[in-house]
């Protein structure tokens, strides 16, 4: 490996991408510090995956630039253009696409080698990884013989198998069916968590960005909406559009059966038994506002006090202060008829059947 | 639901269609001289000329492999201008007749060629009338099948494979090499069967480009029709050979042309 290899990982990615494609058109910028993760987020057709094709030098830009470090990749103004096979980069597809005609350890070594790693080596380093992502015992398997997630975690050792300086990741949990999806997530974070480069994740799953990613940038009509920690864009935002695609309650907790004690001390009780960390899920719509303590079937019933009230299209978000700290959407007339305003103290409740829990380790 | 009344017609036109096809087989088969098949096939030239058909059809399909895969290649992943009409006229052979093809060939690799004048004057090397000529024939005649069999092949390909492996640091000759080739695979032995069983059977263009003469370009096709008014036998004979390697041929690539 070159110097450069070596110092690859601590660049921040900078991108300022314009793309003209018809009537379409993509405007957006971003930065991704080293040991970061981005996620770009919207629904299809917002221009996500056009921008990180442009960061992987697979489409050209219009107008704009991409520089990692001091290294520019694209530059529309000088037309430089880095070539895809010269960026110190690891990209993760959809569904894997793994090479189908090697085994599951050369697909690994396949960048070592490309690098001008001698084949032992590479294939030794390839077992580091797979050992990493606990696929060792299918070092010699192809590719067809994995399920969906095993061929998920090939593709990531794969992609940072040569310790790239950008990480990108397109939709990588998008092909899984939905238990497979929550296993290779939180491998996904715990990997996410050790590489020091900078990572960019596109999603339309808001799980995803708020799980994996560090900052949100929310993109519609291939524009920026919004920008912020997944925190701040779930409690405050900006568009109706974000306020139903990133408005969840995420709490973060242990659990023992189908108690999850959260860091603030309060509890939830689930209708599915887990153990160990975990993180909960609470969709607004699920929260219950009420004046009065509840009588009814909901298993979790808290107090807090109304912090904001903000109305989006047809429905209205209160952020509330806890324990926990909730965010719950009701329609306009509940807030009459509740006679909700700033600082008034409510009861919240959420049915336990409402309540999703995925290991968080 | 009508019980409709079977298409009578169309069963009789098929049936006709059948024994049409299958007569002529049926008849070669019959009229082979069986117990003098032996000697037939043992003649001095017989085997000289069974032994030229083989070393130039394989010759020939190497260099339908070795060029051809390259020009598929360009033709399924590159983007140019005229890439339509390239692709036209890369497979033209197929439709051309032979003989027209043995015509342009002597009009461009002819010691009076285009091409050839040059190649003679430069290294003294001239093309018609030798075995190298038949090869050249061959070539012809036959890459179109293999460039066909292999572009397919390569479009059939996920283009995201070229961009995993651009991703990870390989230049396209490294992701040609490691990823693309080994997926062609089935694509291009299928493509070299077929580039040799046309190669081997080649009779136009190569009487009209290289001649028959026996030992260096009477290929058995050749052989064949000359056979035919002195020797009938032995022409029915080798006719038979060519049957059974075409027979060959098929089953090799059941799993590909004869879905079950």
């Amino acid at each position: 490996m070159t110097d450069a290899d070596q110092l690859a990982p601590a660049r921040p990615l900078t991108a300022v991408i314009g793309v003209d494609r018809g009537d379409w058109s993509l405007e957006i910028a971003f930065d991704v510090e080293p040991g970061e993760v981005l996620a770009l987020l919207g629904p299809n057709g917002a221009g996500k995956t056009t921008a990180l094709h442009v960061v992987a030098g697979i489409e050209p830009l219009t107008r704009g630039h991409v520089q990692v470090g001091t290294e520019c990749w694209d530059d529309a103004a000088t037309t430089r253009r880095v070539a895809t096979e010269n960026r110190s980069l690891g990209l993760m597809f959809q569904d894997h696409v793994l090479f189908p005609r090697m085994s599951v350890r050369d697909n690994i070594a396949f960048g070592l080698r490309a690098h001008g790693l001698d084949k032992i080596a590479a294939r030794a380093q390839a077992d580091v990884w797979l050992a990493r992502v606990d696929l060792a015992a299918f070092a010699d398997r192809r590719p067809a013989q994995l399920s969906g997630g095993q061929a998920q975690r090939v593709a990531l050792a794969r992609a940072l198998a040569t310790d790239p300086a950008v990480l990108l990741l397109d939709e990588p949990l998008a092909s899984l069916d939905a238990g497979t999806r929550m296993h290779v997530r939180t491998d996904l974070r715990t990997h996410l968590a050790s590489y020091s480069g900078a990572t960019l994740l596109v999603t339309h799953d808001p799980i995803d960005a708020l799980v994996l990613a560090d900052r949100v940038v929310v993109i519609e009509h291939g524009r920026v909406v919004q920008t912020g920690t997944p925190a701040q864009v779930a409690r405050q935002p900006r568009t109706r559009y974000v306020a139903q695609l990133v408005g969840l309650n995420l709490f973060r907790g242990s659990a023992v059966g189908p108690v999850v004690t959260l860091t603030d001390g309060s509890q939830f009780t689930t209708a599915d038994a887990s153990s160990g960390k975990v993180f909960v899920v609470v969709r607004p719509s699920s929260v219950g506002v009420h004046r009065t303590r509840p009588e009814g079937s909901a298993r979790n019933v808290w107090q807090a006090s109304v912090n904001t009230i903000e109305q989006h299209g047809d429905l209205v978000r209160l952020a509330l202060t806890g324990p926990p700290d909730t965010i719950a959407d009701v329609t306009p007339s509940a807030v009459a008829d509740l006679e909700m305003t700033v600082g008034a103290q409510v009861w919240l409740s959420a049915k336990a059947t409402d309540i999703a829990v995925h290991a968080d380790e | 639901m009508d019980r409709k009344r079977p298409p009578y017609a169309l069963f009789v036109a098929a049936a006709i269609g059948a024994t049409f096809l299958l007569l002529p087989l049926v008849g070669l088969v019959v009229r082979t001289p069986w117990r003098h098949l032996p000697s037939l096939l043992g003649q001095h030239s017989v085997r000289v000329a069974l032994r030229l058909s083989l070393e130039t059809a394989t010759a020939a399909t190497v260099c339908c492999v070795v060029l051809g895969v390259p020009l598929a290649w360009l033709l399924a992943r590159m983007r140019f201008r005229g890439r339509g009409l390239l692709r036209a006229l890369v497979i033209l052979p197929l439709v051309l007749p032979p003989v027209a093809g043995g015509i342009a060939l002597l009009l461009a690799y002819g010691r009076h060629g285009v091409v050839g004048s040059w190649l003679f004057k430069a290294f003294g090397v001239s093309l018609p009338f030798t075995t190298q000529g038949v090869i050249v024939a061959e070539t012809f005649i036959a890459m179109p099948f293999l460039i066909v069999s292999v572009e397919a092949a390569m479009r059939a390909l996920d283009p995201r494979l070229d961009q995993a492996a651009a991703s990870l640091g390989a230049s396209r000759w490294f992701t040609f090499r490691h990823v693309t080739l080994p997926m062609l695979a089935p694509g291009i032995a299928a493509g070299a069967v077929l580039s040799w069983a046309r190669a081997l059977g080649e009779f136009g263009a190569t009487i009209t480009f290289a001649g028959n003469y026996p030992g260096t370009t009477q290929t058995v096709p050749v052989q064949i029709y000359l056979l035919l008014q002195d020797d009938p036998d032995a022409a029915i004979a080798l006719s038979l050979v060519l049957l059974i390697v075409s027979i060959a041929i098929l089953a090799a690539l059941r799993d590909r042309w004869l879905p079950a």
